[in-house]
């Protein structure tokens, strides 16, 4: 195929580029522009790996050297070793505290700097004291006692932390209750380690974002490859989680936000249908499409996690749907011959945006058929394209409408109190807050009238029409599904807080403005990048999806831990 | 209709049709399936990843009038991954 002219020019320019600098001198002098990017000037400045530096003869032009990160005792290990290790005594819930905070600081603060912790808590060493008698005069609550978990900034927890959604503007805000998500996990025995930092309001600021960024706690490193980007917007959950800085995290997605950063960090993400787990207490987008969820490094920690956070909560009308639907014990589903006779269909509108990823789903749809699992394919939803207008429609009059009253219950005491006040303390902080980008979307949120307006009406009425009725449930009746698959996005991009993120694929959307439930697994690797398969299907259809989704886990065992590397071509 | 990507549309319809590399993808309003389909994965990882990573990107890229995103295999990303 002839080169396009647009190939030609960037060439010349990436022989420019190539020519006039080096990385590690570019990093440097663009720091002063990009303060908020610091680090790369401090992986500049980090030791190379290997004995002759960074430059290789195969290489145009230098590489950065990868920090050198040691191995950590903690390093993969799952919930049901950690509750051994605590039964025996190998480990305490204050040893495991410790552990992950000496390592949030080694890695997360220092050398590889993933920034993907904005919090810790500083009463986790005190409640795991308290878990740890309990154990020794009760013994354990359940999987969890004892347990470091992270989540993230835009979950309340009524302690001495704050709940930011990563913005200046909500600095010193300490909810007087905790979420019910961050109650649960108290009353499981977890132990809340610290809280991670996120695309700022979980990335509905802007149309032309940098995911992983927040004003308040900077950029995050995707652990595999720090250039590239973690996906958000639960970035920082997913980079913690994968690089061993706690034993689980939950995250939150509108629509992709779980499973996004879970495939680009190699995790199991479990984004729930929406009324299994409470969202009270969450900062909002949309009360049609918000839910929190699971991101493990396993299915099976995933499951255990979700069985916690069950349960109908008063505050959030639309757990009322789950009390007949939800589980306390999602394990039971993790059955290793579980893709035995299901049928599964494959989502072919999903695929086509990378040759790579192409080629690692036709793998994975092998490894079904290979156990037992008969493939329709394809068996696409047709209304695919059709409800992105009215989906962005419902999030902006939903965000205006959810993001006030979640303001308002903060309390006269609260540093803003509207949508407006936050737009008027962004102009006012640009330095700070809009280094990168701007706020095209709160401005378009704010010039939206209240819920009972037409155009809302019909663009909901529209959504649940096209991406339930005649979407995944179309679909799953046409074939006889037990669930669908795609593949869940292409291999993390490079991060670029100039032009924005460069996102190619994704296959959240159906099951997001549906409301249905949607798991992520770690499919393989592309140039080291994670890059994780979808498993989604109707409402309250978790049980069966963690069934099969288990069951790949087991077939394929992907996942390997990150390694810290510079650029993709490093080490 | 609000539709925050709509503003650059016409321009991105523009490039895409002048761009030879994207000949295929003329066929966009051409309601046989199989026909887009002929669609090379290569073309549209040009279309979704290479030109993303350009100078303006199709983060934001909005279909002609009539069409979906999905006919071009691109995700309009309406609104960003949230």
């Amino acid at each position: 195929m002839a080169r396009s002219q647009g190939d030609a020019k960037r060439a010349r320019s990436r022989r420019w580029f190539l020519k006039t600098t080096l990385v590690g001198g570019a990093a440097a002098s663009l720091t002063p522009f990009y303060p908020a990017l610091g680090a790369a000037r401090e992986i500049a400045s980090l030791k190379p790996t290997t004995s002759s530096g960074a430059i290789s003869p195969a290489t145009p032009f230098a590489v950065p050297p990868s920090p050198e990160v040691s191995s950590f005792e903690l390093d993969e290990i799952t919930i049901s070793e950690l509750q051994n290790g605590m039964n025996s005594g190998k480990f305490t819930a204050r040893s495991l505290a410790e552990k992950y905070s000496a390592r949030i600081d080694e890695i997360d603060r220092h050398g590889p700097t993933l920034h993907s912790v904005i919090e810790l808590n500083p009463d986790a060493l005190a409640i795991a004291d308290a878990l740890d008698r309990e154990r020794k005069a009760k013994g354990p609550r359940g999987p969890l006692h004892g347990v470091p978990v992270l989540i993230k900034d835009n979950i309340d927890t009524a302690d001495r932390m704050m709940t930011t959604a990563g913005s200046l503007a909500l600095i010193g805000s300490k909810p007087a209750r905790d979420s019910l998500v961050a109650q649960r996990l108290r009353s499981a025995g977890a132990v809340i380690l610290g809280k991670t930092n996120l695309s700022e309001w979980a990335n509905i600021r802007s149309s032309h974002s940098t995911s992983g960024w927040s004003g308040r706690g900077g950029l995050t490193r995707n652990p595999y490859v720090l250039d590239r980007n973690p996906c958000g917007s639960s970035s920082g959950t997913g980079a913690s989680v994968s690089a061993n800085l706690c034993a689980i995290g939950i995250g939150t997605e509108t629509d992709g936000s779980i499973v996004c950063p879970s495939s680009s960090n190699g995790l199991a993400g479990i984004k729930p249908t929406v009324g299994l787990v409470s969202r009270s207490g969450i900062i909002p987008i949309s009360h049609s499409q918000d839910g929190a969820g699971p991101m493990c490094r396993t299915v099976r920690d995933a499951a255990i996690l979700l069985g916690a956070l069950t349960g109908v909560d008063p505050r959030d009308p639309a757990t009322s749907a789950s009390q007949s639907k939800a589980s306390t014990d999602y394990t039971q589903f993790c059955n290793p011959d579980g893709l035995k006779g299901a049928r599964i269909g494959v989502a072919r509108k999903y695929f086509g945006f990378s040759d790579a990823v192409d080629a690692l789903m036709e793998r994975s749809l092998d490894a079904m058929k290979t156990q037992g699992a008969t493939l329709i394919d394809p068996a696409d939803v047709e209304t695919l394209g059709k409800f992105d207008e009215s989906e962005l429609l419902v999030l902006l009059y939903e965000l205006k409408a959810d993001l006030n009253a979640y303001l308002a219950n903060l309390g006269p005491n609260a540093p803003v109190h509207t949508l407006k006040d936050i737009i008027e303390f962004n102009d006012r902080n640009r330095q700070t807050e809009m280094p990168y980008f701007g706020q095209d979307l709160f401005l378009k949120a704010e010039a939206k009238g209240p819920l009972t307006e037409k155009a809302y009406l019909e663009a909901i009425e529209k959504n649940h029409q096209l991406a339930r009725t005649e979407g995944i449930d179309a679909t799953m009746d046409k074939y006889q599904l037990d669930a669908m698959v795609a593949p869940t996005g292409g291999p993390a991009w490079l991060t670029d807080l100039v032009n924005g993120d460069h996102v190619a694929g994704g296959s959240s959307n159906a099951a997001a403005v549906a409301g249905y439930p949607n798991i992520n697994v770690t499919a393989g690797y592309i140039s080291g990048l994670p890059v994780g398969i979808s498993f989604f299907g109707r409402a309250w259809s978790e049980p069966t999806l963690i069934r099969l989704a288990f069951a790949f886990e087991q077939t394929t065992r992907a996942r390997r831990p990150p390694r810290f590397l510079s650029i993709v071509s490093a080490g | 209709m609000d539709n925050f990507y709509m503003d650059n549309a016409d321009f991105y319809a523009d490039v895409i049709s002048q761009d030879p590399q994207f000949d295929s993808v003329k066929r966009v309003n051409d309601p046989d399936l199989d026909k887009r389909r002929q669609v090379t994965p290569r073309q549209r990882a040009n279309l979704s990843g290479d030109r993303a990573a350009g100078s303006d990107g199709l983060v934001n890229f909005a279909p002609p009038a009539g069409a979906s995103c999905m006919d071009y295999y691109v995700r309009c990303f309406s609104p960003p991954i949230t």
